[in-house]
C-alpha cells in the first residue's frame, strides 16, 4: 500500500472516522450519566482527547505492531464495525425502514464497501471531500432549534459530584473513538509536513465544537427526564423543526448520516486493508472479500433492541482499553526496546 | 457463468418487492384527530379529505387505547389512515383528566408522526368540532392549525406544538397551558376560549380567559406580533376607551430564600393605539394614561399569579429557574412549594410610542 | 520502350485497374518520356499543369534543384512508396531513365466552410469550427499560437485505410508522462478499416465501458487552443471535424468558451448554474419518484393537497409513469434529429399537444410528473458537451429504478456507487475528478467561481498530493 497523504486529507479522514456512527447518539448516555453537567464534563473529555492527540503525535513511531498485535487490532477493528453497521442497520429500521428484512440493509452497506475497497486507496481517502457541504447542512439546520433551547437546563454548575464527573468522562469516550487511526495514518503524511502545533489544534478545536453544540443543544432542549427515553437525540431535534419548503427534515437527514456512515465503514475497511497488507500476502483481493464477507453476516446477530442495548452500555469500557490503553502500553514497550515504524 | 448467476440472483431479489412502499396514491391522508373518553374505552375521530367531492369525511371508532382506536377505524375506510400527515389533535377536557402522556406516547414512538402539530382542548366533547369540518374545502387539520397559529399571533394562545408540550409533560419544574377551544353558537366555527391549566400530566379544571391568559403570557415574557389590552378611562366624567399594544417586556425575578418570595419586576413598553382623547403630548394627560395603564396590568398580574398558585400549575416557568439558579430552594415536592411561595409582581409601564397621531 | 510499357502494365496492375487512376506518357527533357500517374479523382489537374509548364522550363536549364518547388519534391522510384502517394493524392511523373520520381502535391481541396458546428453554440467568441480536412484544421490552429513550440506530429490510423491522422502539443508545456502515455497508446491502436471518430476514441480512451467520456470532443478551434496551451494532447484526424482532446477532467466538460468572454461575475453565476444542472438532471425524476412512494410526509401542507389530488388517479405506481414518458421524451428527441425541416414546426406542436395536454387528460400521467420530465429534460440540455448531455440522461435511469425500489436509500446508494466510479476514474492515467482528487482545498472553489486573471497552469497528473504547494490544481477554459 503506498499512498501518501497531505494535511487536508489527512484530518479529513481523521475527522470522519471519529464522527461517524456516533454522532447521532454519543449524547444520550453522556447526559444520562453526568445530568446537569453534561457540558462540562464534556469539555474536559475533550481536553482529555487533544493531550492523547499531543501524546500520540509525539511517539507515532513507536506504534509498531508485531504479528500478535496486529491480529487483535484487526479483530477488534472486524468487531467494531460490525458493531457500527448492526447500528445503523437498527437506527435504519426504526426510523425510517421498518419493513425491509435487516439483511438487505447490511448487504448493501457492504456492498458498497466492498466496491470502494476494491479499487485504489485513494478514492476512500477523497470521497470524504463530498461530505463537507453535508456536515455543515447538519449544523446548519441544527441552529433552527435555537428558538426552543431553555439556556436554564445548564445549571446549576457544581463541581463537588466526582462521581457524576468520572462517570460522564467514561460515557463522552464514545464520541471519541477512533483515535487509533490517527497511529495507524500518520506515517502516510509526507515527510516534510508539519502537524504539530497549529494544525492540531485546530483540528482539535473544529471536532470539540462541532460535538460540544451537538451536546449543548441536547441538553438544553430536552428535559432530563426525557432525554432517557430517546437514543438518538439529534435526529428528535431535527424532526421536531418546521421549515418552510420541506415538513419532515428528519427523513433527509437519516440518509445524510447513513452516507456518511457509510464513509466511515469504508474508511474502516481501508485501515483493515493497510494493516493487512502492510506485509506482502498473496491474494490480497481475497482477503478484503472475505473481510467483508464477515462483515455482512456478524451485524445480522446483533441487530436487536436488548443486544443494542448491551452493547451500547458496556462500549465505552472496551474503546477504552484498545483506543487508550493499548496504544499507550505498545508505544512504551517499544520506547523502551528502541523499535521504531520504517 | 458464475457472473451469470449472480445476476440473475442480485435482479431476483430485486424483483421481490419494495417493503417499505408507500404510494402516496394509496394513502387516507388523516390531517385531523379527535381524542375523547378514558381508558379502556376511547373514542377517536379522524377526519381525512375526499378528493373527489372536496369534502373531509370523518370516521368515528371506539378502542381501548388511542392506537387501538386506530385499528378499529382502519375497519371503516377505504384506503387505509396514515397519519403522517397530521396537523392537529383535539382532545376533550374530560380525558385530559387523566394523565396527557397516555394518549400522546403513540404520537412520539411513532417514527412516521410528525410532531411539530398542534394540539388543544375543547370544551365538552370533541365531535362537534370534528364535525364542522365537513364542508370546508381545505384540509380539516390545516383549519385548525391556521386557527391556533392566528391565535398564537394575537398572544391568546402559547406557542406550542407537541414536541414542546411532551418536554413540558416529563419536567417538573414547568407546567403546560394548552390551548381551549369552544365552538360557536351557530356550531360552524371555532371560538378561542382562553388557555387550560395543567397541574403535572392532568387537567386542574380551570380555565384562563383569554384576557388572563394574554396577561399570563406576558408574565412569561413571550408577547407575539400583536398583543393588545383595552382598558374605560373615566376622565372628566366621560368614559373613554383606551387600547395599548405591548411592544417590549422587560423582567427580571429577586429571589429572597430565606423568605421564599420572589420580587419580580416587569418594565413593559406600550404602544397607545386607540385613543379618542388624544392630546398625549400633555403631560399631565400622558402621565395619567400611563398610570391607568400600570394599574390595570399590576392587578392582573396579581390577579393571573393567584389563579395559578392556587392550581399548582406552574406555566411560567419559575420552577426552572429556581432549579437552575437556586438550586438548594428546589425539592422534590415542587408544586406544594410553589403554592406556598411569596410572589410579588410590580410592573411599570412606558408609553414608547402613539401610533401616527399624538 | 518496352522498359516504359511494362511499368505502365504494373502500374495498373498495381492499382487493381481502377477506372479513375491515369497513367499516361509524356514527353520529357531531351526526348525522354516519363509517365504520368494520378487519381483523377483526388488531383487538381490544372494547378499541377501550370507547375508541370514551370519545371519544364527549368530543365531546359540544367539546374541542380530543378525539381525543388513548394509543391514537388525528387524521389528515388520504389513501387510500395509510389502506391501510398499517388492514393494521398499526389501526382506522379515516373522518370524510367534515371530510375527517380517526381511528386507533385496538389490535391483537390473538398471541404465545408468553415461553420460554426452545430452542437456548440457560443455567444461570443469565434465562430469558426473545424472541418474535415487535417490541414485546414492545422491552419486554424496554427494561426492562433504562433509558436515553435506547437509540435504536430503525424500518424496514420487503419491498416487498410491508411487515413492521415495528426496529434499536437505544447513542447515545455506538457508533461512527459502524458505524453508518453498517449504515444504509447497511439502505438497501440489496431485498427483495420478507420472510418469513425468513435473507433479512435475508444482505441485511445482508459475505460471503455465507463459511461463518462474520458477525452473531450470538440469542434471549436479556440476551445483546442485552450488546452493546448495547458498542457494536453489534441488528436485530429482526416475524416472528421473532431479533435479530441486528453487528459480531462469532469468539470472541463462543463466549461464553455463563453465563460472566459464574458465578465467575471456572469460567468461564475452561469457557471454554478450548469453545474446544478447536474444534480437537477439526473436525480429530480429520482427524487420525485421517492417523494411520491416512500415519503410523502416530506411536502408541506398546501402542496400534498395538490400532489394528492393529480396522483390520486393514475392507476399504477410512478415509476411506470415516469418511465412512459421518459420514453416518449427520448422518441422525441431521437425523432426530431433526423425530421425533415418542412414537418418540424408541425410535428413539435402536434408533439408538444399531445404529451402536453391529451396524457394528462386521459389520465395516464399527471400533471407533476410532466413538469418534473420537462425539467430533467430541460436541465440535461445544459452541458456543453454532447457525450455528456448522452450519459447524463442515460444514468437517470438506474437512479429512477433504484429510487423506486428502495426510495432514499437508494438514491444514497446510487450515489455512492456513481461517486466511488467517478473518483476512481481516470483519463490518460490522471485522475478524472481533480481538484477533489487529490483534494487540494484551496483549489476547489476554481470550479465554481471564473477567477479574472487566468495563468493556465497544468493539470495535477497523479493521484497523490502534489511534491510541493506550488503544483495546484487549476482549471481549463
Amino acid at each position: 500500500m503506498n499512498f501518501s497523504l497531505s494535511k487536508a486529507q489527512f484530518f479529513l479522514l481523521l475527522f470522519i472516522i471519529q464522527t461517524g456512527v456516533v454522532y447521532i447518539a454519543f449524547q444520550t448516555p453522556l447526559i444520562i450519566y453526568s445530568q446537569h453537567s453534561a457540558w462540562y464534563v464534556f469539555f474536559l473529555a475533550s481536553i482529555f482527547h487533544y493531550g492523547l492527540l499531543l501524546f500520540f503525535e509525539r511517539y507515532y513511531q513507536f506504534f509498531f505492531l508485531n504479528g500478535f498485535f496486529r491480529w487483535v487490532y484487526l479483530i477488534y477493528w472486524l468487531l467494531i464495525t460490525a458493531v457500527l453497521i448492526a447500528y445503523m442497520g437498527y437506527v435504519l429500521a426504526s426510523w425510517v425502514l421498518p419493513r425491509t428484512p435487516e439483511w438487505i440493509v447490511v448487504m448493501m452497506i457492504v456492498g458498497l464497501s466492498l466496491y470502494a475497497n476494491l479499487v485504489r486507496p485513494e478514492t476512500i481517502i477523497n470521497i470524504g471531500v463530498m461530505l463537507i457541504p453535508i456536515i455543515f447542512l447538519f449544523v446548519i439546520f441544527l441552529m433552527l432549534a435555537i428558538p426552543d433551547l431553555t439556556w436554564s437546563n445548564l445549571f446549576p454548575v457544581e463541581w463537588n459530584n466526582t462521581r457524576q464527573i468520572m462517570a460522564g468522562m467514561i460515557h463522552s469516550m464514545y464520541a471519541f473513538f477512533g483515535i487509533e487511526m490517527y497511529l495507524l495514518y500518520r506515517p502516510f503524511l509526507k515527510q516534510d509536513l508539519q502537524v504539530k502545533g497549529k494544525p492540531l489544534l485546530i483540528y482539535q478545536l473544529v471536532i470539540f465544537i462541532f460535538y460540544f453544540i451537538s451536546v449543548v443543544f441536547t441538553q438544553m432542549f430536552f428535559a432530563l427526564e426525557e432525554v432517557q427515553l430517546i437514543p438518538e437525540p439529534i435526529m428528535y431535534i431535527l424532526k421536531s423543526q418546521e421549515v418552510n419548503f420541506v415538513k419532515r427534515l428528519d427523513i433527509f437527514f437519516i440518509y445524510i448520516w447513513l452516507s456518511w456512515s457509510i464513509v466511515t465503514v469504508m474508511i474502516y475497511g481501508l485501515s483493515f486493508r493497510v494493516l493487512y497488507l502492510s506485509k506482502k500476502r498473496k491474494h490480497p483481493k481475497r482477503s478484503i472479500v472475505f473481510f467483508h464477507l464477515l462483515l455482512a453476516i456478524l451485524p445480522l446477530f446483533v441487530m436487536q433492541f436488548q443486544r443494542i442495548e448491551f452493547i451500547k452500555n458496556s462500549i465505552h469500557y472496551v474503546l477504552i482499553v484498545f483506543t487508550i490503553l493499548l496504544p499507550m502500553m505498545i508505544i512504551c514497550w517499544n520506547k523502551w526496546r528502541g523499535k521504531r515504524v520504517s | 457463468m458464475y457472473r451469470k448467476g449472480i445476476m440473475l440472483l442480485l435482479s431476483m431479489l430485486l424483483l421481490a418487492g419494495c417493503w417499505d412502499e408507500r404510494l402516496y396514491k394509496n394513502a387516507s391522508v388523516v390531517t385531523l384527530v379527535g381524542v375523547d373518553g378514558y381508558i379502556g374505552a376511547y373514542k377517536g375521530y379522524y377526519a381525512y379529505p375526499n378528493t373527489a367531492a372536496q369534502q373531509n369525511e370523518v370516521i368515528e371508532a371506539d378502542g381501548i387505547s388511542p392506537r387501538d382506536v386506530r385499528n378499529q377505524a382502519n375497519l371503516k375506510v377505504e384506503q387505509t389512515l396514515d397519519l403522517s400527515e397530521l396537523s392537529t389533535i383535539l382532545v376533550s377536557d374530560q380525558t385530559v383528566r387523566e394523565p396527557l402522556y397516555d394518549i400522546l406516547d403513540i404520537y412520539f414512538r411513532d417514527p412516521q408522526n410528525p410532531i411539530s402539530i398542534k394540539i388543544a382542548v375543547t370544551e365538552g366533547d370533541v365531535k362537534p368540532f370534528i364535525e364542522l369540518t365537513k364542508d370546508l374545502a381545505g384540509g380539516a387539520g390545516g383549519y385548525y392549525e391556521r386557527f391556533m397559529e392566528s391565535t398564537e399571533e394575537n398572544t391568546i394562545f402559547p406557542k406550542l406544538d407537541l414536541q414542546t408540550v411532551g418536554s413540558m409533560l416529563f419536567e417538573q419544574t414547568i407546567d403546560i397551558a394548552l390551548p381551549y377551544i369552544q365552538l360557536s353558537e351557530d356550531k360552524k366555527h371555532a371560538v378561542a376560549a382562553g388557555v387550560a391549566l395543567f397541574s403535572g400530566q392532568t387537567f386542574t379544571g380551570t380555565i384562563l380567559t383569554p384576557k388572563q391568559s394574554l396577561t399570563m403570557l406576558l408574565l412569561m415574557n413571550q408577547p407575539s406580533k400583536q398583543a393588545r389590552m383595552s382598558y374605560m378611562w373615566k376622565h372628566d366624567g366621560k368614559s373613554m376607551p383606551i387600547t395599548a399594544d405591548v411592544i417590549h417586556i422587560k423582567r427580571q425575578w429577586t429571589v429572597n430564600e430565606e423568605l421564599k418570595r420572589i420580587d419580580m419586576d416587569y418594565l413593559i413598553e406600550v404602544e397607545i393605539e386607540e385613543f379618542a382623547h388624544d392630546h398625549l403630548y400633555k403631560d399631565p394627560v400622558f402621565k395619567e394614561v400611563q398610570q391607568l395603564i400600570q394599574d390595570h396590568v399590576q392587578g392582573e398580574f396579581e390577579e393571573v399569579l393567584r389563579i395559578l398558585q392556587g392550581q399548582q400549575s406552574d406555566t411560567l416557568g419559575i420552577g426552572r429557574y429556581i432549579r437552575a439558579y437556586h438550586p438548594k430552594m428546589f425539592q422534590k415536592d415542587w408544586p406544594a412549594i410553589y403554592a406556598s411561595l411569596q410572589l410579588v409582581p410590580s410592573v411599570q409601564v412606558k408609553i414608547i410610542r402613539t401610533g401616527v397621531l399624538r | 520502350m518496352d522498359k516504359v510499357e511494362y511499368m505502365m502494365k504494373s502500374l495498373q496492375k498495381a492499382f487493381y485497374h481502377s477506372s479513375d487512376l491515369t497513367v499516361r506518357q509524356i514527353d520529357w527533357h531531351e526526348g525522354d518520356t516519363a509517365i504520368l500517374c494520378f487519381y483523377a479523382s483526388l488531383v487538381d489537374a490544372k494547378e499541377v499543369q501550370k507547375i508541370l509548364d514551370t519545371i519544364y522550363a527549368r530543365l531546359d536549364t540544367e539546374k541542380p534543384f530543378w525539381s525543388e518547388t513548394l509543391l514537388t519534391t525528387l524521389d528515388n522510384f520504389a513501387l510500395p512508396q509510389a502506391i501510398e502517394r499517388v492514393c494521398q493524392g499526389e501526382t506522379l511523373v515516373i522518370l524510367p531513365d534515371t530510375g527517380k520520381m517526381l511528386t507533385l502535391a496538389i490535391t483537390y481541396e473538398v471541404r465545408r466552410n468553415l461553420e460554426e458546428p452545430n452542437n456548440e453554440h457560443i455567444l461570443r467568441g469565434s465562430h469558426e469550427g473545424l472541418v474535415e480536412r487535417a490541414d485546414t484544421n492545422l491552419t486554424l490552429i496554427r494561426k492562433r499560437v504562433n509558436n515553435p513550440a506547437l509540435v504536430v506530429k503525424s500518424f496514420t490510423i487503419g491498416q487498410q485505410t491508411n487515413t492521415k491522422a495528426y496529434y499536437l502539443y505544447m513542447d515545455g508545456v506538457i508533461q512527459p508522462e502524458t505524453l508518453q502515455e498517449m504515444e504509447k497508446r497511439i502505438a497501440d491502436i489496431k485498427i483495420d478499416y478507420f472510418y469513425s471518430i468513435g473507433q479512435l476514441s475508444d482505441a485511445l480512451e482508459d475505460s471503455v465501458l465507463s459511461p463518462f467520456p474520458q477525452l473531450l470532443n470538440t469542434e471549436h478551434p479556440d476551445r483546442v487552443v485552450a488546452h493546448l496551451v495547458e498542457g494536453k494532447v489534441v488528436v485530429m484526424t482526416n475524416i472528421s471535424p473532431s479533435a479530441l482532446i486528453g487528459p480531462v477532467t469532469f468539470f472541463s466538460f462543463y466549461q464553455t468558451p463563453d465563460d472566459y468572454n464574458s465578465r467575471v461575475v456572469v460567468g461564475s453565476f452561469y457557471k454554478i448554474v450548469r453545474l446544478l444542472s447536474f444534480v437537477t438532471a439526473v436525480f429530480l425524476p429520482a427524487f420525485y419518484i421517492a417523494v411520491i412512494s416512500f415519503h410523502f410526509e416530506v411536502l408541506p401542507l398546501e402542496l400534498s393537497n395538490q400532489v394528492k389530488n393529480d396522483v390520486n388517479d393514475i392507476p399504477y405506481r410512478p415509476l411506470i409513469e415516469a418511465l412512459i414518458l421518459e420514453i416518449i421524451m427520448e422518441l422525441i428527441r431521437e425523432s426530431s434529429i433526423r425530421l425533415p425541416q418542412s414537418v418540424g414546426q408541425t410535428i413539435g406542436i402536434v408533439g408538444g399537444l399531445v404529451i402536453g395536454d391529451a396524457i394528462v387528460s386521459a389520465g395516464l400521467v399527471s400533471n407533476l410528473m410532466v413538469i418534473v420530465v420537462a425539467l430533467t429534460a430541460i436541465s440535461s440540455y445544459v452541458v456543453p458537451s454532447v457525450e455528456l448531455n448522452s450519459t447524463i440522461r442515460m444514468i437517470r435511469f438506474p437512479f429512477m429504478l433504484l429510487a423506486s425500489l428502495f426510495g432514499f436509500l437508494g438514491i444514497v446508494v446510487g450515489v455512492v456507487i456513481l461517486l466511488i466510479h467517478l473518483i476512481s476514474l481516470t483519463s490518460l492515467k490522471q485522475p478524472y475528478f481533480s481538484p477533489i482528487v487529490p483534494f487540494q482545498p484551496k483549489a476547489v472553489y476554481k470550479i465554481f467561481l471564473r477567477w479574472p486573471f487566468i495563468r493556465p497552469t497544468v493539470q495535477v497528473t497523479s493521484f497523490q498530493p502534489p511534491k510541493d504547494e506550488k503544483g495546484k490544481n487549476e482549471d481549463t477554459p
